[in-house]
């Protein structure tokens, strides 16, 4: 029954917020957000000396005019969705719930950032490594990520239930 | 296993997937001598499916197929044929390498084998879903015969959960769902064993109602 409860609200979170993420309505501002991740990843790249530009969407290395666009799929949105979705679904207090989003959210996108810039080097070096890491070893990475993040929270939950049932005897 | 998949197990994972959508789609009503499923030399995929007849009716589409307007008795489109590229089923059979690395990195148990036998089926099922929703997406957006309005954003959400999600979380909803030792490791189990002493777990068990841990 609890696990039975938890797929169905997984799985109605899930559709709610695919539903809000692919809606018309949504989609100026998931282009805002994917730009910003690119301008962040560009200039990331700048200080640590690297060379790279935003153009919108797509970060280029403006002396190889190599470009790597960031697709509606790469923006790590996907996988934020169903780790809130797993998170919301999760018997825990309002206050963990609140945390775990935060924390598992800037975990995901911390990653992908490393993905993107990653893909953006790897790209330039072997085109045939791009399509591998991009399409199979990255997005399975950034998967087992969301499952890691969201055990080691369920875990923290469970831990501080156990903590305030001891205290209690 | 990725690396096993990449170089090992992408053919013949390949030649089955297109047995089981040709399979499928010759079940597909009007399918039998239709439907077909090539590779050509690429590795990109020739699809041949067995034109719906609400598809086959719309006026767009037999215009497509007869410009000019030529004989007096509209076009009869009996079968769609489409090109895919090779990088989408291969992109399907994903899972599979997926699935089996999670289960060989769980606890073994004697039902481990029957979870892999289970779950490579049932990642076989969604790999032939996927290709067929991908290529009836991409039918009905080249030909324009798609629906439009909210059953078209339906469509549209339908197609990025299939080629952003799907692959990626299937296998790993699939191995939580069969194996009950990984389920109970992830969902239940470790914590409370570790902190609590078992004699008073069983009272605060009582307490804590329908979420408590699995025992």
């Amino acid at each position: 029954m609890r696990m039975g409860r938890f797929l169905i609200l997984f799985a109605v979170f899930l559709v709610v917020l695919f539903g809000l993420l692919v809606a018309p309505v949504s989609q100026p501002a998931v282009r805002v957000f994917t730009h910003g991740l690119v301008t962040f990843s560009a200039a990331l790249i700048r200080l640590f000396g690297g060379r790279a530009v935003a153009l919108g969407d797509l970060m280029e290395n403006p002396v190889s005019h190599f470009e790597v666009q960031m697709a509606n799929g790469c923006n790590g949105a996907n996988v934020t969705i169903l780790l809130w979705a797993a998170v919301l679904a999760f018997p825990s207090s309002w206050r963990q719930k609140v945390t775990g989003l935060a924390a598992g959210t800037a975990a995901i996108h911390a990653v992908n950032l490393l993905r993107f810039i990653s893909l953006f080097y790897i790209g330039q070096y072997n085109r045939q490594w791009f399509d591998f890491a991009h399409l199979y070893l990255w997005e399975s990475l950034m998967m087992l990520d969301t499952l890691v993040i969201f055990w080691m929270w369920a875990v923290l939950v469970r831990r501080s239930w156990s903590m305030a049932d001891a205290s209690t005897q | 296993m990725l690396a096993l998949w990449w170089y090992v197990l992408v053919s013949p994972l390949l030649g089955g997937l297109r047995l089981l959508t040709e399979l499928s789609l010759r079940l597909w009503p009007g399918g039998g001598s239709i439907a077909h499923v090539a590779i050509d030399p690429a590795g990109d995929w020739i699809v041949r499916v067995p034109a719906p007849v609400s598809v086959a009716r719309q006026d767009n589409l037999r215009q497509m197929f007869n410009p000019a307007g030529r004989g007096d008795r509209p076009v009869q489109v009996r079968s769609i044929q489409i090109g895919l590229p090779g990088k989408m089923p291969l992109f399907f059979t994903l899972s599979f390498p997926l699935f089996w690395a999670i289960v060989l990195a769980a606890p073994w148990a004697k039902s481990s084998w029957r979870i892999l036998l289970y779950g490579t089926g049932l990642n076989a099922i969604l790999a032939v879903m996927s290709l067929l929703l991908f290529t009836a997406y991409t039918i009905a957006t080249n030909l324009h015969v798609g629906p439009t309005g909210f059953a078209g954003v339906v469509l549209d959400g339908a197609e990025y959960v299939n080629t952003n999600v799907v692959t990626y979380v299937a296998p790993f909803l699939i191995a939580i769902w069969l194996h009950a030792e990984l389920r109970a490791q992830i969902f239940f189990r470790e914590a409370a064993e570790a902190v609590t002493p078992a004699p008073a777990q069983q009272q605060s068990d009582k307490r804590r109602g329908k979420y408590r841990g699995r025992r």
